[in-house]
């Protein structure tokens, strides 16, 4: 065996490219660890953003585009092998894992071989499985807008995707949705072991996706299943299911997880790089919120909230700091103008982004994250780590990692939002007092060594076991 | 009626009447929405999960053991269907929004053609540039109004307005005849930019006061003066947003520009040796036929809703399609039937309707390819061929019967695909 694994890391929209946690995570994790990767990251249609510098163990980054814009094939050959192959694949619509593992397998294997699969998804024969096997689920016969709809999306998603991906000793995805599906064909390909890390529960998110689609509902009826067999294939197959918190490993056993190939490795970070805040807070009292505004943040919430903190402390302050991403301008503006109707527009102000972001934490006294949906949100552990309490609500790991060095409250709930934020705006003495408890459980619970340290066990431990495995096939 | 499909089991419905007469149904009031639309339990837990529900709390309010569990309860309570929902098509125009919009058209070159005739002229590379930007910033609006909400709508415009009128305005002054032509442009762009918003009596009232003012042998000062009326207020709502905006998003519109500069490099090459007696009866003849076209197309799109709503095969799409595309492809060949016919009479004379009929094929094919979602092919065809007939005049028949056969050829691919073009219009 190698003394440094190779791992096939697979991630969706996040690493290399868009900030976040999970590139947060893949940055540090990439260069601590001993083992040289290939990242095998799916990307949209839009224009793929300049690399930046990565670790020297990553030896390649392999970009595959979903939804790209390709030409329609011009001739429509028949190939039964896929034709049988796509038919397998649909087995998914009757929960049947095995058939739609073979479907996944078999279109990838083939499609080396095959020029166009492109051409399959949209064919004739692909139209007539799918009416076929999608009308025993739906109750009636889908409509030719419905299938076309369903294929055409079928064919974005897959049709790039299904290849065999280079030779390694561990796949690990950082997702489990689309970017798990090239670790999962090199897991079997291969005979490696797969290793599945979620930060936030992928098919949760999908289904707040679906919902504010409003696609057609036999649109959402057939994807909610294909990415919920597919979440539920990869759970089965993983050698190791880690998460970030307990709430998402909850998620992973209801969906087929097996308890004991599950493990919460929560994130971390280097606490030099967050110094203290001053031990003394200055007037006014300040609520700082971090993180790129959009829905799942729930910032309309915060504001109402914030309405709320005013009434009983006027003087009081929100700062909000973070971009405004592509596509979320509408709701940006929805923010601000919620908060020029409440009145708040002296007391709620817009700061942008800001760097180094310690600084944001720095000129508040607590930090508030009013989200509907999260992972492991690292806005909590830089604002606990520099030794500014933090109210969250109570979704994905928040409440793991705020324990007793702040206030969680329940989501979507002005009411108790604000009147956290009251009681910490109001009590200095409680603020410093919360802030040093959360600086002191970040380092001894949450240091990016003890996440190296975890993750250096799984692949060694996956890496053995491998080999072994290996070592005792014929 | 319930739905019948195998995963759609459902008990019997909630009453509207009905009282809540515990906690799972004074939930299943508060989430009523939410409920009947779901297409799974999954999607009720996390919809569940994001309004503050979570395991310890739904065993203390609900004695289940968690929030799947309720989510399955609340899930079974109400039957489903799924009815087929059409959408995508029906912002189609209507054939009374088709007319006004070549009345527009039309109105606004007729004013510009009297302009020429009364001797005042518009240098080429304007037109050429004003052709290509109508291209370009028509796709543009369409983006900005997908993408952006308003005020940030009208500044988008505004900026691609003014970055039209900037590049005519060089380009005036850098023409022989440098006061009418830039007159004309601040026309022709003002008239567009009340265009985009719909403001069509300002566009009509504007023109008929240019021609008015042209007839009166005001020409400059009536088409600036119209193409001011016409820009209104919206002349100075631009903004660094708008600008910001259309720095990032002009590369999405290059083949709409491509497209546009082929078709005017294409139409120098064929026309500009002519008077402008002829040049106004072909322009007269192309956008007339530009209008029969459109509806033709408009057609197709209605005859194509109705198929892929209806619960049809790929062969009674075919078949209902088939009397609709073919009026279509008849009419596109409209022009070139014209213009052979014109040939037999007398090659010589009337080559440059012989070569409109190849520029009004290959056109017609290209808006039919980006009505169905192709816009690289007919940009470059369109591109390359009008470059080499601008350039080398002698290729000009050659490069024409060429870049139609592509042209063609490339329909004919696409619509030989239903799934292809079928997706697009949805």
């Amino acid at each position: 065996m190698s003394p440094s694994p190779l791992v096939l890391l697979t991630t969706e929209g996040t690493y290399p490219f868009a900030p976040g946690g999970v590139t947060s995570w893949a940055q540090e994790l990439l260069k601590r660890l001993r083992a040289r990767f290939i990242v095998f990251a799916l990307w949209g249609p839009q224009q793929i953003p300049k690399i930046p510098s990565l670790p020297r163990n990553v030896e390649k980054v392999m970009v595959v585009r979903l939804f790209s814009q390709e030409s329609f094939p011009l001739t429509l050959a028949r190939q039964p092998l896929l034709l049988e192959k796509l038919e397998s694949l649909f087995g998914f619509l009757e929960g049947d894992l095995v058939a739609f593992g073979e479907g996944l397998y078999g279109l990838a294997k083939a499609s080396g071989k095959a020029s166009s699969l492109s051409g399959v998804f949209l064919s004739k024969e692909a139209d007539e499985i799918l009416r076929r096997r999608f009308t025993s689920v739906l109750g009636r016969t889908p409509v030719l807008a419905e299938r076309l709809l369903t294929l055409g999306q079928l064919r974005g998603m897959l049709v790039n995707l299904l290849q065999i991906p280079p030779v390694a000793d561990i796949a690990h995805t950082t997702v489990n949705g689309l970017g798990a599906i090239p670790a999962w064909l090199a897991s079997r390909h291969y005979q490696i072991p797969l290793v599945l890390t979620e930060h936030g529960v992928y098919l949760r998110e999908r289904y707040f996706a679906l919902f504010a689609l409003n696609l057609p509902p036999a649109l959402s009826l057939f994807f909610s299943l294909f990415f919920k067999n597919l979440a539920r294939l990869i759970y089965h197959e993983a050698s190791l299911c880690t998460s970030v918190s307990e709430f998402n490993r909850y998620w992973q056993i209801e969906l087929g997880a097996k308890p004991e190939k599950t493990m919460v490795i929560p994130n971390g970070i280097d606490p030099a790089k967050f110094p203290p805040a001053p031990r003394h807070l200055e007037n006014p009292p300040t609520a700082v919120w971090v993180g790129r505004i959009d829905p799942l943040k729930d910032l309309l919430t915060l504001v109402q909230a914030f309405a709320f903190v005013h009434k009983a402390l006027p003087h009081a302050r929100l700062r909000l700091f973070g971009p405004v991403p592509q596509g979320n301008e509408v709701y940006a503006q929805e923010v601000r103008k919620r908060v020029e109707e409440l009145g708040l527009g002296k007391t709620v102000t817009f700061e942008g982004p800001i760097s180094p972001v310690y600084r944001a934490y720095h000129t508040g006294w607590a930090t508030v994250l009013s989200s509907v949906s999260e992972g492991f949100p690292y806005v909590v552990l830089e604002s606990l780590a520099v030794g500014r309490p933090v109210v969250g609500t109570r979704t994905g790991a928040v409440s793991e990692i705020i324990a007793d060095s702040g206030r969680v409250v329940p989501p979507s709930n002005p009411e108790a939002l604000g009147e956290a934020l009251t009681e910490l705006l109001s009590d200095p003495r409680l603020c410093l007092d919360l802030g040093a408890l959360g600086r002191e459980r970040v380092i001894r619970k949450y240091t990016l060594e003890n996440m190296v340290e975890s993750y250096q066990k799984v692949y060694n431990t996956l890496c053995e076991s491998g080999q072994r495995q290996r070592d005792e096939l014929p | 009626m319930s739905s019948r499909g195998l995963f759609r089991s459902a008990e019997e419905p909630i009453r509207n009447d009905e009282k809540p007469e515990d906690s799972l149904l004074a939930l299943y009031r508060k989430t009523r929405d939410l409920c009947t639309s779901a297409i799974d339990p999954y999607e009720i837990a996390v919809h569940l999960e994001a309004i503050g529900y979570n395991r310890y709390r739904v065993q203390k309010e609900f004695g289940l053991e968690g929030v799947f569990q309720l989510a399955e309860k609340l899930y079974a309570l109400v039957p489903r269907d799924f009815p087929p929902v059409p959408r995508g098509i029906p912002p189609l125009q209507t054939a009374r929004q088709l007319a006004t919009r070549y009345l527009v058209v039309l109105s606004t070159f007729s004013a510009i053609l009297l302009f020429h005739l009364r001797g005042g002229g518009m240098g080429w590379p304007v037109a050429i540039w004003l052709l290509a930007w109508g291209q370009m910033g028509y796709f543009l609006v369409y983006r900005a109004e997908a993408e952006l909400a308003p005020p940030r709508t009208a500044e988008a415009k505004t900026s691609i307005a003014l970055l039209g009128l900037g590049v005519a305005t060089v380009l005036s002054f850098m023409s022989s005849n440098p006061w009418d032509t830039f007159s004309g442009s601040v026309f022709w762009v003002g008239a567009i930019r009340a265009f985009w918003d719909g403001r069509v009596r300002t566009v009509v009232l504007s023109a008929i006061a240019a021609l008015l003012g042209a007839y009166l042998g005001l020409e400059r000062i009536s088409l600036f003066s119209a193409g001011l009326l016409s820009m209104g207020k919206f002349l100075v709502r631009s903004c660094w947003n708008g600008w910001q905006w259309l720095f990032h998003s002009w590369p999405r519109a290059l083949y709409p520009l491509l497209y546009g500069l082929g078709q005017g490099l294409f139409l120098y090459g064929a026309l500009h040796r002519l008077s402008f007696e002829i040049l106004w009866q072909i322009m007269v003849f192309l956008v007339a036929w530009l209008f029969l076209f459109d509806f033709a197309l408009h057609r197709f799109g209605i005859a194509l809703n109705r198929s892929l709503w209806d619960n049809t095969s790929f062969a009674t799409l075919f078949s209902r399609m088939r009397s609709v595309l073919l009026l279509c492809i008849a009419i596109l060949l409209l022009p070139l039937a014209v213009s052979l016919g014109l040939c037999f009479l007398s090659f010589s004379a009337y080559a440059p309707f012989f070569l409109s009929g190849f520029w009004a094929v290959i056109t017609g094919s290209g808006v039919f390819l980006f009505s169905l979602g192709e816009q690289k092919r007919p940009a470059m065809v369109l591109f390359v061929a009008g470059t080499t007939i601008a350039i080398f005049e002698p290729l000009a028949i050659l490069a024409g019967v060429v870049a139609m056969g592509i042209s063609l050829s490339c329909l004919f691919l696409k619509l030989r695909q239903p799934l292809g073009y079928g997706l697009w219009f949805l």
